[in-house]
C-alpha cells in the first residue's frame, strides 16, 4: 500500500559482492533503503516481500539472466509495477532494447559514474512516487474520503486468500443507511452528501487495523483483519450507536439510522472467495432490514441488543 | 620497463622471480582520495592476489564459464573503483574471448596484459597505504 512516510526500497540484484559494496558506499547518501540480493532466485523473492520501488539489475546471472527475471516480475502482479534498471558491463544496443522493450525503464553501464547512477536512481524514484500517488488517489472515493470499491474489490481479496491460506481470522461488516432516498428526498442532496461524509468518518475512526470503504451508493464495507466475529460484532454495535445519536444540524430532531451486516471467514467454506463474503454480509445485512433496520446481525442470526433509536 | 609476468601463484612470488624479473608499475584509484572509499577500495585490492590465481587456475584448466564469469564481473567493478585499466583490458580479454574456438589460446595475450593492470593496480595499493 502507498505510504507517503516510507522510505523508498531500492534492490539490486546482482552476483558480484563487489559491485553491492560500490552500491552501498555510493548510495549511502541518498534517501533510499538499499537491500542486496546475489543470485535470482534471492532477489525474485525479495522482490515480493519488499516490494521495493526500484530494482537494480544484472543482465548476467547465474540461474537466469536479467532478462528472464525481468519477464518473471511483470507476469507477477504483486512485482510487475516495480521499476527495474538494468546495470550491466554487457553494454551491448540490442540488450539495451531487449531490456526497455521488456518492460525495464532504464539502462546504466557499468562501470557507472557516481552522479549518473544517482540521478537516474532519483529519476527512477520519482516516477514511482507520481504513479503511486495517483493509484493511491485513483482508490479513494472524492466524497467520503474512503477506499472506493475497486480498492475495497482488491483488498478483500487478499485478505480472503491470506486469510484462509494462513487461518488467520477475518471479518467483513456491511453497512447500508437506512431509508436513505427519503432523506435524500426530503431534505436534498447536498444533505445525503452530509450524511455519508458522517458516517464514512464514524466508519473510518475506529481501529486503526480497520480498512473502511464505501462499497456503493449509501453502503459501506469494513474488513476487519484479524479480527473474530464477536469483536466485529461489537465493533458494528458501537458504530450503529454513535451513527444513532448524531446530531444534525438545522433537523435536531432527524435521527438518522445504518443497518449493519457482519460476517466472519470461518463461517464460511475453506473455497470460499471475496464475493462468497461479501454475498454473506450481504444477506446478514438483509436480515437486520427485514427485522426492523437500525440492527447488527449476522447470518446465523446472532443479534445486537434491541435499538431505542427512531428509524428515520 | 614494463615486462609481462608468466604464471606464478602470487603478486609477491611475481615481482620476486629473479629468472623472469616482473617489474609493476603502480597504478592508483583515481577515488583513493575519497575517505568513503578508502574501506572497500581496500578490501578490492586485497582480493587482487586471489582473483589473479583463479584466473590463471581457470584459463589453465580451460573453465570457460568460471573464467568469463570473473573477467566479466572485474569489468564492471574495475572503473567503479577508480581503475578505468581494468575495465579496459577486461573488455579486450572478452572481446578476444568470442573471437574463434580456441578461446584460450586467443586470450593468452590479452590475459597478460589484464593480469598485468591487476597487478599495477595492487602494487599501488600497497604503495597507497604502506
Amino acid at each position: 500500500m502507498y505510504d507517503e512516510n516510507q522510505l523508498p526500497r531500492l534492490l539490486a540484484i546482482d552476483d558480484s559482492e563487489l559491485i553491492h559494496k560500490l552500491l552501498q558506499v555510493r548510495l549511502q547518501g541518498e534517501r533510499l533503503e538499499l537491500h542486496a540480493a546475489l543470485n535470482a532466485k534471492d532477489g525474485l523473492k525479495l522482490a515480493r516481500d519488499l516490494n521495493p520501488e526500484v530494482i537494480l539489475l544484472a543482465i548476467e546471472l547465474n540461474e537466469m539472466n536479467g532478462f528472464e527475471l525481468l519477464s518473471r516480475l511483470k507476469q507477477n502482479p504483486q512485482t510487475q509495477d516495480i521499476a527495474v534498471i538494468f546495470l550491466s558491463a554487457t553494454n551491448h544496443m540490442m540488450d539495451r532494447v531487449r531490456g526497455l522493450d521488456l518492460g525495464a525503464v532504464d539502462f546504466i553501464a557499468k562501470p557507472f559514474e557516481v552522479v549518473e547512477l544517482k540521478a537516474r536512481v532519483r529519476s527512477a524514484l520519482r516516477m514511482q512516487h507520481l504513479v503511486k500517488m495517483l493509484e493511491h488517489r485513483a482508490q479513494i472515493d472524492s466524497l467520503s474520503g474512503l477506499w472506493n470499491r475497486r480498492y475495497f474489490d482488491q483488498r478483500l481479496s487478499q485478505e480472503v486468500n491470506e486469510g484462509l491460506r494462513h487461518k488467520r481470522p477475518l471479518s467483513l461488516i456491511m453497512c447500508d443507511v437506512d431509508r436513505f432516498k427519503r432523506l435524500n428526498d426530503q431534505f436534498g442532496h447536498p444533505f445525503g452528501d452530509s450524511v455519508i461524509e458522517r458516517i464514512a468518518h464514524i466508519l473510518s475512526a475506529g481501529r486503526g487495523s480497520d480498512i473502511a470503504c464505501r462499497y456503493g451508493g449509501e453502503e459501506f464495507g469494513v474488513l476487519l483483519p484479524s479480527t473474530s466475529l464477536e469483536r466485529a460484532m461489537e465493533v458494528a454495535e458501537r458504530q450503529r450507536l454513535s451513527i444513532e445519536s448524531q446530531v444534525w444540524v438545522g433537523h435536531p430532531d432527524l435521527v438518522v439510522t445504518a443497518s449493519f451486516g457482519v460476517v466472519d471467514i470461518q463461517s464460511l467454506s475453506e473455497t470460499a472467495t471475496s464475493a462468497d463474503m461479501v454475498a454473506a454480509a450481504d444477506s446478514a445485512l438483509y436480515r437486520a432490514k427485514q427485522a426492523g433496520r437500525n440492527r447488527v446481525e449476522t447470518v446465523h442470526g446472532i443479534r445486537s441488543p434491541e435499538s431505542t433509536g427512531q428509524s428515520t | 620497463m614494463v615486462r609481462l609476468f608468466s604464471m606464478a601463484n602470487d603478486s609477491k612470488k611475481l615481482q620476486m622471480d629473479s629468472r623472469d624479473k616482473v617489474v609493476v608499475t603502480p597504478i592508483f584509484s583515481v577515488f583513493q582520495s575519497e575517505p568513503e572509499m578508502r574501506p572497500i577500495l581496500e578490501a578490492f585490492l586485497a582480493e587482487i592476489p586471489k582473483h589473479i590465481r583463479a584466473l590463471e587456475e581457470m584459463h589453465k584448466k580451460r573453465d570457460q564459464a568460471g573464467f568469463r564469469k570473473l573477467v566479466h564481473q572485474l569489468k564492471g567493478a574495475g572503473g567503479g573503483y577508480g581503475f578505468q585499466a581494468i575495465t579496459i583490458t577486461a573488455t579486450a580479454l572478452e572481446q578476444n574471448m568470442d573471437r574463434g574456438d580456441d578461446w584460450a589460446n586467443t586470450t593468452a595475450a590479452p590475459l597478460r596484459q589484464f593480469l598485468n593492470v591487476l597487478l599495477s593496480a595492487h602494487q599501488g595499493g600497497k604503495q597507497s597505504s604502506g
